[in-house]
């Protein structure tokens, strides 16, 4: 191989990864590209990037910002959409427009139209294509074809699309949407469940709080009983004093009337009410009406 | 190579381009190999494959529970049809001819079937099918005469069956072809005689009617003889069988 060449990495055959011809100038380069096994590649995939999935959905988000977020402008530049189907114009009834339009840069308008001519001329007249009655089992196959296609060809290509939609219905779009109209209505509950997870810890201090006003209310009305049972019991014992007292009160006070009235004689009592007659005497003379 | 009123049965006889023959004979598995291959290619039918399946459910759906004796006789039926279509339809087409009206691919197919629906018939019970023929009220030669036709008619099916195909088609194509060769004068405006007074002209756009309404007569024969062979079949598997009572 010659030297020019010997920096330059032949073109793979490979199908799924062509290796690009990459010029290469150093000889550490050259020899790390001669490393390389034949699968592998100078411009690593990105299959090959080890990359955590942390930070795969990072990524995703980021991109996901960009291109759908709000400084996204879909008035101007709206979301390109895929049609299902292509909608076709025929010339002659069976060649597409697409080929007239592929003709139009070399051969102009009348491109298409001079070459489908021109070629069946040349069939004719070469014989190459030679008229006999399958020539006009041709023309009717295709006059009834294009009958039914101009009569009945809107009515059946509706009647397929609506049995291709129910089909598709049937079959993808109905288990979908019932299988997504489930997993909505589970994941509202699920986030209902959050919601109310979230709410648990104010939940417990609300009911740790009444518990703790529960025994705050038992303590005191313990508090109040013992406070109501010691006062009984001291008022007993204050009663029962005051009784004892005033028992012993009358029974000395009676003790000594008795014997002050055993001891008074009756000389002693006639001469005390004597006395008290000659006072009353007395003040009466004095008073004054 | 010209071709003639019977180069349909050139196959038969050698003459012929074994690429006409190959194309033609391709047909009765183009529908099978192409659509139901790219049936599992994409996510949506196309509006070819709808019609394949409408087809489908719409012969499923016909058929009578008599009939389904044995598992997959839905999957059998759908299957004949799907390859006798292209064999009967195909000869309509120029330059090609019909596969169901060479002789031997209808027996090649009239008969296995015929057999298969015999075959049903080997049950516990089979002298039952000699009593379904037997009508109370009538003497005893009429009866046996009645059994011997029936039995004549049963073992005549699959050459009927046969026969029925392959002559319509035939003969179809044939008198298809015999009109239109009486429209190709008026290909060759000016190449008659004068004194002609322009008759080949004239014949040529009346036959040239004729041409185009027997086309497409012979396209719906194409469709319907397809569409008999396989309801017989269907009709014989459910004749087949009698219940004990």
């Amino acid at each position: 191989m010659p030297k020019a060449f010997s920096g330059v990495r032949v073109l793979s055959i490979t199908p799924c990864r062509q290796a690009a011809a990459v010029a290469q100038s150093s000889d550490a380069q050259v020899a790390k590209s001669q490393e390389l096994a034949p699968y592998e590649d100078l411009y690593p995939s990105s299959e090959n990037i080890p990359i955590s999935l942390e930070e795969k959905v990072a990524n995703w988000k980021r991109a996901n910002e960009i291109f759908f977020g709000p400084e996204r402008d879909f008035k101007n530049f709206p979301h390109p959409v895929m049609p299902v189907t292509v909608a076709e114009t025929y010339h002659f009834g069976i060649i597409p427009t697409r080929w007239f339009k592929a003709l139009y840069p070399k051969l102009g308008v009348s491109g298409g139209y001079t070459v489908t001519l021109g070629t069946i001329l040349f069939l004719l007249s070469k014989e190459l294509f030679v008229l006999t009655y399958e020539t006009i089992e041709l023309i009717a196959l295709f006059s009834i074809l294009n009958a039914v296609r101009w009569k009945w060809g809107d009515n059946i290509k509706n009647f397929l699309d609506r049995k291709q939609k129910e089909k598709m219905d049937f079959l993808y779009h109905t288990p979908l949407h019932e299988a997504t109209k489930g997993y909505k209505t589970e994941l509202t509950q699920i986030n209902t469940e959050i919601e109310r997870k979230e709410a648990i810890p104010t939940i417990f201090e609300a009911k740790r709080e009444q518990v703790d006003l529960q025994l705050e209310a038992e303590y005191r009305e313990r508090l109040a009983n013992v406070y109501a049972t010691v006062r009984n019991r001291l008022e007993y014992q204050a009663d029962l004093e005051h009784t004892v007292r005033s028992f012993e009160q009358t029974h000395m006070v009676n003790w000594i009337v008795n014997s002050v009235k055993k001891g008074i004689t009756p000389q002693q009592e006639k001469d005390s009410i004597a006395s008290c007659i000659r006072t009353l005497k007395g003040l009466s003379a004095t008073a004054s009406i | 190579m010209t071709s003639d009123l019977f180069s349909m049965f050139d196959c038969v006889w050698g003459a012929g381009s074994a690429l006409s023959r190959v194309s033609v004979w391709i047909s009765g598995l183009i529908i099978v190999f192409v659509s139901f291959n790219f049936l599992v290619f994409f996510y949506n039918m196309n509006e070819g494959e709808v019609m394949i399946m409408l087809i489908f459910e719409s012969i499923i759906s016909m058929l009578p529970n008599k009939a389904k004796v044995f598992s997959g006789v839905g999957h059998l039926i759908v299957s004949l049809y799907l390859v006798l279509l292209p064999f009967c339809v195909v000869g309509y087409f120029p330059y090609s001819f019909s596969l169901g009206a060479q002789i031997a691919i209808t027996t090649s197919l009239s008969f296995p079937f015929f057999i298969m629906t015999v075959a049903m018939g080997f049950t516990p019970n089979w002298y039952l099918g000699f009593v379904k023929m037997v009508y109370d009220g009538s003497h005893f030669l009429i009866k046996f005469l009645v059994v011997v036709s029936e039995l004549v008619g049963l073992m005549l099916r699959p050459f009927t069956l046969a026969i029925r195909m392959s002559l319509n088609l035939a003969v179809g194509s044939m008198m298809l072809k015999i009109f239109c060769s009486m429209t190709v004068g008026l290909l060759f405006p000016f190449t008659y005689s004068i004194f002609s007074f322009g008759g080949p002209v004239v014949s040529g756009l009346i036959f040239s009617v004729f041409s185009l309404l027997f086309s497409g007569v012979e396209l719906c024969m194409g469709i319907l003889q397809s569409i008999i062979f396989c309801m017989l079949i269907v009709f014989y598997c459910g004749d087949i069988l009698v219940k004990p009572e």
